[in-house]
């Protein structure tokens, strides 16, 4: 088991479990969903650290500044695509709960290796999210990827 | 097919294309094509022998009520910083004329089909804009139709009308580039010019406002301007077609 996989496979299964919590309402008291407002994602920016996928490839930029997601209090999400840019609409309707509506970026021809096409198509997946240790992961869709972030400077 | 089939198909392929969700790539694997409709008026002035000189010009607020259509279809592929772009455009114009003849009226029916090859060179490239070097051949078939109606019972020591046609090819040496906005707007435009094939001058120059609806298809709407310098033995024309455009990007 590499160092990716270590790292990773621990927040693999806690974004699971809380997906599986939010997703389990029969049981659970009724309780008022969290605005986006009050979302502690709310008012924040991070820059790309690394996409890891379910087959354990990585795709790293060497610049992370130029992959970057800003969360609007307002509910729409900016993004910086190396030499694009795009928005979506984002929401948390359950705790841990993270969706993005479908992103539209401009469509400049960017010199990145396609990395800039691969984190928007991957943003479309996300289900949940988790804040640890100063890093924001987002899980996508049947956990086929983990995006991870680091605080923007 | 007609135009509006050929936007059709772009928008369900658009469409498929995101949910298909192609595994992005590098190298020579971003293409974009742009498709155009153009809506465009003549300016300028024409002499071709033995007619005498005639000329179009209208006020920038008639521009509206003169305007033809045309089509045009832009193809790009890039590889790291070179890329390769395909220009293609087809307008047929018609406007009334100015004849320096008591009481008689001209018109100009000018044919226009052009394609550019240019390779293209990233100069600049930073979160929101890009800035290309572009290099490459137009060439341009060009077809004017010159006739003058006199009043009645006038005439003139010769014909009252003339045809023309040529094929031109020209060097084009000019930039391109774009501007990304944070909500999904962009500015994106090109100024070119060159010369060659007895054309003192060719010029292109467009600007386009576009917003991306996903991540591959975007809206543009713009204005387009084409300049056209060109004096040989027997068609001495400068002529200016331009007018709004507005066009479907779609990237894969």
């Amino acid at each position: 088991m590499n160092k990716h996989l270590r790292l990773t496979t621990p927040i693999i299964v806690i974004l699971a479990l809380a997906a599986c919590a939010g997703t389990d309402s029969g049981t659970a008291p009724e309780t008022e969903p969290p605005s986006q407002s009050s979302s502690d994602l709310a008012g924040t920016a991070w820059e790309l650290v690394e996409i890891q996928s379910m087959d354990d490839q990585t795709w790293s930029p060497t610049d992370p500044s130029r992959y970057t997601l800003t969360f609007q209090p307002d509910g729409t999400a900016s993004m910086d695509l190396y030499c694009n840019r795009g928005r979506a609409d984002w929401s948390t309707a359950e705790t841990s709960q993270l969706t993005f509506s479908p992103i539209a970026s401009t469509s400049a021809l960017c010199q990145d290796e396609g990395l800039s096409e691969r984190y928007a198509m991957q943003l479309g997946f996300v289900r949940s999210y988790l804040l640890r240790d100063g890093h924001l992961f987002l899980a996508t869709y049947a956990d086929g990827a983990i995006i991870e972030f680091r605080p923007a400077d | 097919m007609k135009l509006c089939h050929v936007i059709m198909l772009i928008v369900l392929l658009a469409g498929s294309a995101d949910i298909c969700l192609a595994e992005p790539q590098g190298g020579w694997s971003k293409n974009r094509i742009t498709l155009y409709g153009w809506g465009s008026r003549l300016e300028g002035d024409v002499s071709l022998a033995p007619l005498p000189p005639v000329s179009v010009s209208r006020s920038f607020s008639d521009t509206l009520s003169s305007l033809d259509f045309g089509a045009m279809a832009a193809y790009e592929t890039r590889g790291d910083r070179w890329g390769l772009l395909l220009d293609l455009q087809t307008v047929s114009l018609s406007d009334r004329a100015r004849v320096p003849v008591l009481g008689a009226i001209g018109r100009i029916k000018t044919d226009l089909d052009g394609a550019l090859v240019a390779a293209s060179y990233r100069l600049h490239e930073s979160n929101p804009a890009y800035l290309d070097l572009i290099a490459g051949l137009r060439y341009w078939s060009i077809d004017t139709d010159t006739r003058i109606q006199l009043p009645p019972g006038a005439e003139l020591p010769f014909p009252t009308s003339a045809r023309d046609s040529r094929s031109i090819t020209t060097a084009q040496l000019g930039l391109k580039g774009s501007w990304s906005f944070e909500n999904a707007w962009f500015l994106t435009g090109w100024v070119m010019a060159g010369a060659g094939g007895n054309t003192a001058l060719s010029s292109d120059m467009m600007v386009a406002a576009g917003y991306a609806f996903t991540t591959r298809t975007s809206l543009l709407l713009g204005y387009r301007r084409i300049d056209i310098d060109y004096d040989s033995n027997r068609l001495d024309m400068d002529l200016r077609f331009q007018g709004p455009g507005i066009a479907l990007d779609y990237r894969f």
